[in-house]
């Protein structure tokens, strides 16, 4: 799955520090899903998608072949 | 699973390896009669564990009051995580290597002055172990760390974890479980090939081993099978 959480972020000026306490995570967490090696749970990635005011879909993708 | 079984064969074969040249070799370490050596090496690598230890400490613990903004505030989180973990492991590192030191100097014949010394690491490690287990309130004051004296802290630190960390953990936790297996099957035929050799049945060793591997295994095994 691929993500474009750190665009994301690098467009309203976040660090994965602030933004993991917007979504109640840590930032490890935050980091992980960014390097696409972790699959984020429908609970954060709903934050994620409110806080960046975005659609799940836009933020969260899968690739052709996936 | 098949790394896992992979490892545990690994660590029997290179065991077998290892026993069988012994026993060949006709390799002889005279335990006893170095036990003055191995106690003063065992006794300066766990002071310069102690002493690394406890230079991350302060360290994470001096860090943790800057306040940094963008990314530079990430690259530190990033670095304090590291430096906690890298005082863990000498931490960790250093309790069994006084413990150690400690069997040594209790089985052979040390002055007993290292009895004391030995005891006295063995106590610090644990005590600073214990210190730096809360380390993490430093670094997140604002989540609800359990108390290291609960006796369910291993569930709690689980329970307080996202999903992320327990990823992590998971990850982290698998691989040393796998190692271990493998690690003592290959102790096991060391001490078969030790007790071959120098004509000291290392037996108990052995019974030991093989009831700590039965044991988590089937830990493991039935929380697998009940969930």
């Amino acid at each position: 799955m691929k993500t474009r959480l750190k665009e994301l972020r690098a467009r309203d000026g976040l660090n994965q520090t602030e933004l993991a306490k917007l979504a109640k995570v840590s930032r490890q967490t935050i980091s992980l899903i960014e390097r696409e090696e972790l699959i984020p749970s429908l609970l954060i990635a709903v934050r994620i998608a409110k806080i960046f005011n975005e659609s799940i879909g836009d933020i969260f993708f899968f690739e052709e072949d996936e | 699973m098949k790394k896992h079984v992979g490892k545990m064969l690994l660590g029997a074969i290179a065991g077998f390896i290892v026993a069988y040249g012994v026993m060949h070799l006709k390799f002889d370490v005279n335990m006893p009669a170095m036990g003055f050596e191995f106690t003063i090496i065992f006794m300066i690598i766990t002071m310069i564990l102690i002493s690394f230890s406890l230079i991350g400490y302060m360290k994470v613990k001096g860090d943790a009051k800057k306040q940094l903004v963008g990314d530079a505030q990430d690259e530190l989180e990033t670095l304090q995580y590291k430096r906690s973990s890298d005082t863990m492991i000498a931490s960790n590192t250093a309790i069994y290597f006084s413990t150690l030191m400690l069997a040594i100097v209790s089985l052979t014949d040390v002055p007993n002055i290292f009895i004391f010394i030995s005891l006295g690491l063995v106590l610090v490690s644990i005590v600073l172990n214990t210190i730096y287990a809360n380390l993490g309130k430093s670094l997140q004051p604002e989540r609800n760390w359990p108390s290291v004296n609960d006796k369910d802290y291993a569930k709690k630190i689980l329970a307080i974890s996202d999903e992320g960390e327990r990823h992590v953990i998971l990850q982290g936790l698998y691989g040393a479980f796998a190692s271990l297996n493998g690690l003592l099957l290959l102790a096991i035929f060391i001490l078969i090939g030790y007790s071959a050799v120098s004509g000291v049945s290392q037996l108990l060793a052995i019974f030991i081993i093989v009831f700590i591997l039965i044991i988590t295994n089937t830990q493991y095994m039935l929380t697998i099978r009940n969930k």
